[in-house]
């Protein structure tokens, strides 16, 4: 055979060797894959194992009037009683529960201004269900917030620190209007007053998964 | 040769294989999530917000023509001479929201004629007919100085009275009857549940 001949067939052979090597071991290497992927999918699936992501639910609900009604002609010293209660209804704990109050309306009734003038909101909490009809707590009562002047919650302040799953958190908020004289004169009520004014709180109360878990077994 | 396009990219592929491969795939795949999402700082959090509507009320009270309807500012009093003596009728009308206790009348002259005794009475359940009263007469005091009239208001509720002197008015000097009304005039504050 010319030997101009035999050099591109020993090329093709070597290529064509290389090639089927290649195959091979691509082949090989599918079947040991899927021989793999068997056993493993033998062995881990039988029974298929369940991973549900949690839930952290986090609900109100009003106790008596609670957030039910709006008040309405609040004179200073008058005191507001209502009750709520959270319930966390998740499958996940919950964590650091906080408090935000934003309103919108009328800033007499939010903002102190050179006097110690508007709305302040403590919140308290009982261990069973309060009495909204009496403001009483047959259990333990405990405060969680003491008397702020509303304008002051637009940040989160903490209330509790944790809220099981399944677990309820009974709520009293302590809406006051503080004491203060003002005199109308003649149908006129003063420069800075708290009279006639209007406003709407929004309460925001949030709660964070409870911190991540690493299990074994 | 035309160029080749890179097939679309889809949001999620289903992993090949059997129905236990694929199922084991996706537990491991949940299983990923919810192990990633804590560690890279996705903290999961549950928000309940509500809406409470609040308003404040208000007390006021002002001194009108009797009958009138009640405007913003001091009366100047309609005294009606009467050989040596003089009265003028008013209402005292509440105009704030709240429930009063009562109000304080005060009496300013501005004029050359000092404020002399100016007795003032309520008639109660009724209206002033010159010196008669259709219903209860009470006496609330003299004006010479801050007068309090004791008598419970509801918001819009008004009440007849009838100043009185005993010495003639002269047109040049003006008497303004002026009404406050304090936070000790409204009711008192309660404190309870809901």
């Amino acid at each position: 055979m010319d030997p101009e001949q035999q050099e591109p067939t020993a090329r093709r052979w070597t290529r064509g060797r290389r090639a089927a090597v290649a195959v091979g071991t691509v082949a090989g290497l599918t079947v040991a894959s899927v021989v793999l992927a068997g056993l493993t999918a033998t062995t881990t699936s039988p029974v298929p194992q369940p991973v549900d992501g949690g839930e952290l639910v986090l609900t109100l609900d009003d106790v008596g009037t609670g957030f039910s009604t709006a008040v309405t002609d609040l004179a200073p010293g008058d005191v507001v009683l209502r009750h709520v209660r959270l319930d966390s209804t998740g499958s996940l704990d919950g964590a650091d529960l906080t408090l935000t109050v934003t309103s919108s309306g009328d800033a007499a009734l939010v903002t102190d201004g050179a006097s110690t003038r508007a709305l302040t909101l403590a919140v308290n909490g009982c261990d069973v269900a309060w009495d909204a009809g009496t403001g009483t707590c047959a259990g333990t009562a405990s405060t969680l917030l003491a008397a702020t002047t509303v304008g002051l919650l637009t940040t989160p302040v903490a209330l509790v620190d944790e809220l099981l799953a399944g677990a309820s958190l009974h709520l009293q908020l302590v809406l006051a209007l503080p004491d203060q004289d003002e005199t109308t004169v003649d149908g006129a009520p003063p420069a800075e007053t708290v009279q006639g004014a209007t406003v709407a709180l929004t309460y925001g109360f949030t709660m964070v998964q409870r911190d991540p878990l690493t299990t074994t077994g | 040769m035309a160029p080749r396009r890179r097939p679309p990219r889809r949001a999620h592929r289903r992993p090949a294989g059997s129905p236990a491969l694929r199922r084991a795939a996706d537990a491991l795949l949940l299983l990923s999530v919810g192990l990633l999402a804590p560690l890279s700082g996705g903290a999961v959090t549950a928000r309940s917000t509500v809406v409470l509507d609040l308003s404040s009320g208000s007390w006021a009270a002002v001194a009108v023509p009797a009958g009138a309807a009640p405007t913003t500012g001091p009366l100047a009093l309609p005294w009606s001479q009467s050989g040596s003596s003089a009265d003028a009728i008013v209402d005292v009308v509440a105009t704030g929201t709240l429930a009063l206790s009562g109000v304080r009348l005060r009496l300013d002259a501005d004029g050359p004629d000092p404020v002399t005794a100016v007795t003032v009475t309520a008639c109660l359940g009724g209206t002033w007919e010159g010196p008669d009263c259709a219903g209860t007469t009470a006496p609330v005091g003299d004006l010479t100085g801050t007068a309090v009239l004791e008598v419970a208001l509801d918001p819009s509720e008004r009440i007849a009275l009838r100043a009185e002197t005993r010495r003639p008015v002269a047109n040049r000097t003006t008497f303004v009857l002026r009404v406050e009304v304090a936070r000790t005039d409204v009711r008192g504050a309660p404190e309870g549940g809901d």
